[in-house]
């Protein structure tokens, strides 16, 4: 009868673990990163008797966690990507919202400048036309000045987020690196049983870092996980925690950069995660837009100027600069040994690219490489300022002596968007009128006007010189008095970088006078010029005018942050999916725990009902025994 | 397959955020009528589209410089209606001084009226256009263009022209330069001046001028005298070029032009011919005054005024058809802006209707869209309460 007891009793043992169990199981139904338990039941054997085995009840051999580890792998890899792709799209849709947005974007402060520079064309005495030329251009300077602000902004904040998440996941590998130590503690201590609640912890943990930064894990034979970074090095080693760290970069551009343990520089090696996320909108969407913002900033001001400077003013100067000059950022290498200061200007932004380079000193000559992928860049001339050296748009002075080894970050247009501002301030100095008049002498009996007097060459010094043209023949020409020149009809008398033509076949006797425009303050030969500086051919080789340029720029990131939202919809999709999976396997059911309280409880109450049999009959037996 | 209660929950909810965030960009664009809230929503449109927006605020431009340009335009035709009617008027006192009825007194009127009308030709060739602008002034813009007196008038402007940009190919000047519209005349009839010698005794007046081939006329100066009932023309040279029996009211050419004279020259008179000179409007009136106010008392004279007058006749012939050439231009660029206006007006619906095809809301489709996300959301919400109402445990009492 004691057999009958003990079976009793192993039954209500049994069952007071599973309910303790699906009590647990249920209390935990919230709790992230919890996987369902299950006792694990199994009857025990009696020992061997005559008749044969008689069972013994039932036992209770472990607590198991339901949970599969390919699963656990998987969702740390679908949690990268997704983190990633949420990180990316988030900044993406920032950058994107700026630059297409009516108000804050580019268009309206471009619409406005082109519109003054039409008002003075229409105008060109009125001062309320110049200074409103002036406003507008000064509005346009700041809305680039802003957007650069803003993305000089983004810059500062990713480099904090760096710093923060580096930080958040040397704290995480820490606490990974402390349960590795108590799991394997806690296994022996339980003669082997498994940690459950500590080893969902750590999971938990890990997929944390994964979230953070991309991230693979190999399990040790003690129950350790070691978790490496994408670059290979091991951010915890059984009870080791190593750290990343965020650190300038070589050149101390302003610009984070991940480091492992404070020794190597890992940046270009991560991907995965917040910190990937950064690093590829850093890469992929931050630095292009700043570029391209930039490159427009110098083509605008070169165009500008280079336009404004074929003009004379309404003081009789010829056109100074109207938007001051654009000049490249250079960092030197920390570790330069040399005293070479290198200055990049934009001598060219047609050409301009809006990559970033590397120039680096052998000793004896300079090398360009391109920063994206570290082709070489042919360059001319010698460096000095007389014959800068010559590459893709920019001219490279270089001052001081380099030493060999010595290397220099050039980011030409990075920060050129900041640079864009007015240079002129007095409305007469807007150089809207051609810098030259002709006029035909009233006498004249042949050629009675001028068709159109244009300046080829506005660098000529004698350019603003009198000159008198009179025609000594139908087909010959002296100037000012001296000299025979042929004539062709309709071409052009071209003298001092001027080109005059005519109207009306010239006679002998005929005169042309042609000087300088001073005080040519209603003529408005070159504000019609400038007016058309937004549909020339600026940027690209003057394939692409600053208004094309500006809504590629739009499009650019535009498309980014599409691609962006998309792929965060699709890893969205992917991660749910395997959470789901994750869920139905490790996620508690009350519906189920209910089931099992209700089951657990009958067989802990049939079990009691046993030992109250086995109670009756030992009763019984004594009974029989006392009569 | 095995669900778990918060697998449930985390699918609700996630399903609910996902309505809502559609329902909110529904709603973004309903509120900005707009479909295309920034680039990411279609990069391609977007950039079309501010390609598009450059090009309708270009047309817009271009109407500000057409209206501009029209109301100068329409300014200068006023003027120069106003100077057309000042030489008709100038015409008909010339000819009222021709013929011979008047007295010194009349005439003195006439010379008086005559500078009056010049000095509103002046006011006329200074007319601003409204915004401190001379119209007249070409690039010039810091003194008026014209000025002086009795005639003698000088011009402070230049011959620049202001072209208006009005469509993507085609510039219009706004106004012409005052040298070109007041100017650049001539006197006689434009090629050659006949004068009396102040000498001349006979009856013998100008009654034609005329250029018969032009490319034989050298531009040199001519003695034509009449003397024994011959006439000869000698060159500046003293060369005598032509000659013969002079009957009156005969043709003489010479060197591709011919004259005629009334009346009847004395023995010895003589006429200079010679090429005509730049004179502008003003002077030209002013010459028609003075000789207003020159002696007529005896044959001489008025032959000598007949002859003066008839030039000055040829030469407001001349201004006239000038100033009227003038005007058609300003008519034609009138028409050109016209035409740029509606070419301008036609591309740019084009642009605007390209534009709202692109990047306006279809409000009917946002409106169906909306309700059938309210209906969606409302769906998922109920279905979310309902599901999450059912436990086991309601039931385990």
């Amino acid at each position: 009868m004691s057999d009958l007891l003990s079976i009793g009793v192993s039954g209500l043992m049994a069952y007071r673990k599973a309910l303790d169990t699906a009590g647990h199981n249920i209390a935990n139904v919230n709790t992230a990163g919890y996987s369902r338990q299950r006792v694990e039941l199994a009857s025990q054997i009696g020992g061997p008797q005559g008749d044969g085995y008689v069972g013994a009840g039932v036992t209770s051999n472990t607590v198991t966690r339901i949970s599969d580890a390919l699963l656990t792998t998987r969702l740390q890899g679908d949690s990268s990507a997704y983190a990633r792709a949420e990180t990316f799209a988030g900044l993406a849709s920032r950058v994107d919202g700026w630059l297409s947005d009516t108000d804050a974007g580019l268009g309206k402060p471009m619409q406005g400048f082109l519109d003054a520079l039409s008002g003075v064309s229409a105008s060109p005495s009125s001062s309320a036309a110049r200074q409103t030329l002036l406003s507008s251009a000064g509005s346009l300077a700041d809305r680039y000045n802003s957007l650069q602000s803003q993305l000089d902004g983004l810059d500062t904040e990713i480099n904090q987020k760096l710093k923060q998440t580096a930080d958040e996941v040397n704290r995480y590998a820490q606490s990974v690196a402390d349960l590795n130590e108590r799991i394997t503690l806690a296994k022996g201590q339980a003669g082997g049983q498994p940690p459950n609640d500590l080893l969902d912890q750590r999971d938990a943990l890990i997929k944390e870092i994964a979230t953070r930064v991309g991230i693979t894990t190999t399990e040790q034979d003690d129950g350790g996980i070691n978790v490496f970074t994408g670059s290979g090095q091991a951010l915890v080693l059984g009870r080791q925690a190593n750290t990343l760290t965020t650190g300038d970069d070589a050149f101390a551009s302003g610009r984070q950069e991940l480091f492992f343990s404070g020794g190597q520089n890992i940046t270009a090696q991560t991907s995965g995660g917040i910190i990937g996320g950064l690093l590829d909108f850093r890469r992929e969407l931050l630095d292009p837009v700043r570029n391209d913002l930039g490159r427009m900033a110098a083509g605008l001001a070169q165009a500008t100027n280079d336009q404004h400077a074929q003009g004379m003013d309404a003081t009789g100067q010829m056109g100074g600069d109207f938007f001051a000059d654009i000049a490249g950022s250079v960092y030197p290498a920390r570790a330069n040994t040399g005293s070479a200061v290198v200055s990049v200007g934009l001598a060219d932004a047609g050409a301009l690219t809006g990559d970033d380079y590397q120039l680096s000193y052998n000793g004896s000559s300079w090398q360009l490489t391109r920063g994206k992928n570290g082709s070489t860049v042919t360059m001319t001339g010698s460096g000095t300022a007389a014959d800068p050296l010559r590459a893709e748009g920019l001219s490279l002075v270089i001052g001081g002596g380099a030493t060999a080894g010595d290397r220099f970050l050039l980011k030409p247009t990075a920060q050129a968007g900041s640079q864009l501002r007015v240079a002129i301030t007095d409305p007469s100095r807007v150089a809207a009128a051609s810098p030259v008049r002709a006029s035909a002498g009233l006498s004249n009996t042949g050629a009675t006007g001028v068709k159109e007097i244009t300046v080829g060459d506005s660098s000529n010094a004698n350019l603003l010189s009198s000159v008198t043209i009179q025609f000594t023949g139908a087909n010959t020409y002296s100037v000012n008095g001296s000299g025979s020149y042929t004539y062709s009809a309709g071409s052009a008398i071209e003298v001092n970088g001027w080109k005059l033509s005519l109207n009306g076949a010239p006679a002998s006797g005929d005169s042309f006078t042609v000087g300088s425009n001073t005080s040519g303050s209603n003529d408005n030969g070159n504000a019609r010029a400038l007016a058309k500086l937004g549909s020339v051919g600026v940027l690209d080789g003057g394939r692409s005018s600053l208004t094309a340029a500006q809504s590629g720029l739009v499009a650019k990131a535009g498309a980014s942050a599409q691609q962006a939202n998309l792929q965060l919809s699709a890893q969205s999709a992917v991660r749910a999916q395997t959470e789901a999976e994750q869920q139905s396997l490790s996620g508690v059911s009350l519906d189920e725990e209910a089931a099992d309280l209700i089951r657990f409880q009958q067989a802990y109450q049939a079990a009691a009902r046993v030992i109250a049999v086995a109670n009756e009959v030992f009763q019984s037996l004594l009974d029989a025994a006392r009569n | 397959m095995r669900i778990s209660t918060s697998m449930l929950h985390q699918q609700g909810v996630s399903n609910l955020q996902k309505q809502q965030a559609q329902l909110a960009h529904t709603q973004a664009q309903l509120t900005a009528n707009k479909k295309l809230l920034t680039a990411a929503d279609d990069p391609a449109a977007m950039s079309t589209a501010i390609g598009l927006d450059h090009a309708a605020a270009q047309y817009d431009r271009y109407q500000d410089q057409i209206d501009v340009g029209r109301q100068r335009l329409g300014l200068e035709e006023n003027v120069l209606a106003d100077t057309g009617t000042a030489l008709q008027r100038v015409r008909e006192l010339a000819l009222q001084l021709n013929s011979g009825t008047q007295s010194t007194a009349t005439r003195k009127i006439i010379a008086n009226e005559l500078r009056q009308i010049n000095d509103q030709l002046l006011s006329l060739a200074n007319t601003d256009d409204g915004q401190g602008n001379y119209l007249f002034g070409g690039g010039q813009n810091g003194t008026q263009p014209f000025a002086g007196s009795n005639g003698n008038i000088s011009y402070a402007g230049d011959q620049q022209q202001r072209l208006l940009a009005v469509t993507n190919s085609r510039s219009v000047a706004d106004a012409d330069p005052g040298s070109e519209v007041f100017q650049r005349l001539r006197d006689g009839n434009g090629t050659f001046t006949v004068g009396s010698a102040s000498g001349n005794t006979g009856s013998a007046a100008l009654k034609s001028a005329r250029v018969t081939d032009a490319a034989s006329w050298d531009g040199g100066s001519y003695t034509l005298s009449f003397s024994g009932g011959n006439y000869e023309v000698r060159d500046a040279g003293n060369a005598v070029i032509a000659g013969g029996a002079y009957t009156a009211g005969q043709n003489i050419a010479f060197r591709g032009i011919d004259v005629s004279f009334n009346g009847a020259p004395a023995e010895g008179d003589s006429f200079t011919v010679g090429a005509s000179a730049q004179r502008d409007m003003f002077a030209q009136i002013e010459d028609l005054a003075k000789i207003a106010e020159s002696p007529n008392d005896t044959e001489a004279q008025r032959a000598k005024l007949q002859t003066g007058i008839f030039q000055s006749l040829t030469a407001l012939d001349h201004s006239e058809q000038h100033v009227s050439d003038v005007r058609a231009s300003v008519g034609n660029r009138l028409a050109v802006l016209d035409d740029a206006e509606s070419q301008n007006g036609a591309q740019k619906l084009q642009v605007s209707s390209a534009l709202s095809d692109l990047r306006d809301l279809d409000y009917a489709e946002a409106a169906t869209r909306l309700n059938l996300q309210l209906t969606a959301l409302q769906a998922a919400q109920q279905t979310y309460t309902r599901v999450q109402s059912l436990s086991l445990f309601d039931y385990l009492r």
